[in-house]
């Protein structure tokens, strides 16, 4: 039987341990792990995409994108908005993303979304051959008179 | 060897011989946008229309008439002269209406005016290796009738009977023609016009076991399309047939495919219109001294002409082109390529862009700049541009070179031109009819009774003077 003695001892070294096993958060595709790449806590990446926004718009972009998978959802909610120029800024972080960004932009391109089904063409577009999964939900919104062009100049970059 | 177009007199007289004494309710007018426009104009209301096919080197024409009837079949006939014996093919049912739909123009391309700083803010239709020869079913012989008319050949086309014949003299075969039950309000004077030259008839009636009935026995109305093939020196339109069928005048539409552009002799000529309408739209641009000229003197003859016959019209060109593959790839992928004839179109240098990247280039210039201290105005003058150069509506065009444009736009919106989906879908039907290399010309001329003396005589217009026309004209013509 252990005595509360070794009981408390072990507790400290229990909670030592039990950090010294937290897995260490890691970064895929192009964006960067947001705590890693803050260096500080997980939305920074959020703070200094809003601070460079007025200074220089393409960084903005590239700090959302450093927000990785975190910033999915924010960047898809940005992205389907009515606000244009937020929809574009979400669009150019999608782009930098790469790969990352085709599974959540081709579920938009395939939904009943009232906006950002054109912006999501697009960002694939830009991602270019990597995009190739989505092209099939490209190609069905493409009947669509608003996505014809859009959606013929995202399958030319995806199927060169 | 003079080249003299004659397009054939078939179709003039096959309208005419149909329409018999019945003249057809004009339905009201519709609305004003081109292809209600396109609808009347076109396929309800021309007295004739005519898809011609002219072949010089071939020295091969033919053309494609509709014939429409109300009522009872009996009344129906049609008597066709052509300068030698047909070959005769049923064409689509709705091939009139998939040439109107193709031939609607364009809206004129517009300057886009952008800043979001200060709110201020555009084949043939002849068969190929068609013989002229070779005619008709080659088990049936000549067959001499009484009357000095001898039948060349018979057979079915459609829902329509038909006998080719040629004729001795006209009293002759003005009685076949009323003991036969073929219907023909000419005389027999017009009749021999077309004797003495030594032309075939191709007399036609209604297939009784082609037509349905209604309830009260009377044929239900619409025949599909015939198409004549034939040899020919050259190609006429025989007008003097029908001249006796016609009340007052007559809307004739014409749709001539060949090599050249084509055009009315003389008087008939719609260049005379044309350029009247196409120098004043130039004018307002800048036109240069010799088409100020051209103009004043164009002008002058149609006032003379008017003058000399107030109730003279000008044929008017309604559109014309030298078909390339964009515009063939209208009938490949109509839904896709239709709204912008596969965008043949733009300048040369210009480059088409997507509206997205439109927008983005707008707004990365926007924020270029430094932005406005009213950032909410000049997002709703960015909502205008997206929702006022919407992609569905029409594309986008970055100019090449904005200094030279009369605009001085660096952006240029060219509208789409608009059908129902289901009536573009359709123009999928004029494959093979409509050829790579060809001009396709439409004019239409409305025609007195006075003037029909002789039949219409068609030529190829001047290389030099050649002039596309697709898209809608500010101006009128004269």
């Amino acid at each position: 039987m252990i005595s509360n003695k070794w009981r408390l001892a072990a507790l400290p070294i229990l909670a030592l341990t039990l950090t010294a096993c937290e897995p260490e958060k890691k970064s895929e595709g192009g964006g960067g792990s947001a705590a890693a790449a803050s260096g500080g806590g997980g939305y920074d990446w959020v703070i200094k995409a809003r601070e460079t926004q007025t200074s220089d718009p393409k960084a903005s972009s590239a700090e959302l994108a450093r927000g990785g998978k975190e910033a999915i959802p924010f960047l898809l909610w940005q992205l389907t908005g009515d606000d244009t120029p937020d929809a574009m800024r979400a669009a150019d972080a999608f782009v930098a993303m790469g790969s990352d960004a085709v599974e959540p932009l081709d579920k938009v391109v395939r939904s009943k979304a009232a906006h950002g089904r054109n912006w999501a063409i697009w960002a694939l577009g830009k991602i270019g051959a990597t995009a190739k999964p989505a092209a099939d939900g490209i190609r069905a919104a493409g009947k669509e008179a608003a996505f014809r062009q859009v959606a013929a100049e995202a399958l030319l970059k995806i199927e060169k | 060897m003079k080249k003299i177009m004659v397009l054939g007199a078939a179709v003039a007289s096959f309208a005419f011989a149909l329409l018999v004494a019945r003249t057809f309710p004009s339905r009201p007018a519709e609305a004003a946008c081109c292809y209600f426009a396109a609808q009347e104009k076109d396929i309800n209301q021309p007295g004739q229309k005519a898809f011609v096919t002219w072949d010089a080197e071939r020295k091969l024409e033919s053309f494609t008439v509709q014939p429409r009837f109300e009522g009872n079949a009996m009344d129906f006939g049609m008597v066709i002269p052509t300068p030698s014996q047909p070959k005769l093919d049923e064409m689509p049912r709705d091939f009139f209406k998939d040439l109107a739909i193709y031939t609607i123009l364009m809206p004129l391309p517009q300057a886009i005016w952008i800043n979001l700083q200060s709110g201020d803010e555009n084949e043939g239709a002849y068969v190929k290796g068609f013989d002229p020869e070779v005619r008709g079913d080659p088990r049936a012989r000549p067959r001499k009738e009484d009357r000095g008319v001898t039948v060349l050949e018979a057979g079915v086309v459609g829902s329509l009977d038909y006998k080719i014949i040629v004729a001795e003299q006209a009293g002759g075969l003005y009685d076949w023609l009323q003991e036969n039950k073929y219907v023909y309000s000419g005389d027999k004077g017009t009749l021999d016009f077309y004797i003495q030259k030594k032309w075939f008839f191709t007399v036609m009636k209604i297939d009784s076991k082609q037509m349905k009935k209604d309830k009260s026995g009377n044929y239900l109305g619409e025949i599909t399309p015939t198409r004549f093939t034939f040899a020919s020196d050259a190609c006429v339109y025989p007008l003097k047939i029908t001249q006796l069928s016609v009340k007052d005048k007559t809307d004739a539409l014409f749709y001539v495919q060949s090599s050249t552009e084509m055009d009315l002799k003389d008087d008939f000529s719609w260049m005379h219109s044309y350029r009247v309408m196409w120098l004043t739209y130039m004018l307002g641009c800048s036109a240069n001294a010799e088409q100020q000229a051209e103009l004043q003197e164009r002008s002058g003859w149609i006032e003379a002409r008017m003058r000399k016959d107030p109730k003279f019209e000008t044929t008017k060109l309604e559109w014309a082109r030298k078909l390339g593959e964009e515009d063939l790839a209208v009938l490949e992928d109509p839904l896709r390529n239709y709204s912008q004839m596969g965008g043949a179109n733009f300048a040369p240098g210009d480059k088409f862009v997507t509206q997205e990247e439109f927008l983005k280039s707008v707004w990365e210039a926007y924020e270029k700049a430094g932005g406005t201290k009213d950032e909410a105005s000049a997002k709703q003058r960015f909502a205008d541009l997206e929702r006022t150069y919407a992609a569905a509506k029409g594309s986008i065009v970055k100019v090449a070179n904005p200094a030279g444009r009369f605009s001085g736009s660096q952006w240029m919106w060219y509208p789409n031109r608009e059908a129902p989906a289901e009536d573009v879908k359709g123009l999928s039907r004029l494959k093979g009819h409509l050829q790579k290399g060809q001009w396709v010309t439409k004019f239409r001329k409305i025609l007195r009774k006075d003037e029909m003396t002789d039949d219409l005589v068609i030529v190829p217009v001047a290389g030099s003077l050649e002039q596309e026309y697709v898209r809608i004209m500010p101006t009128s013509p004269p």
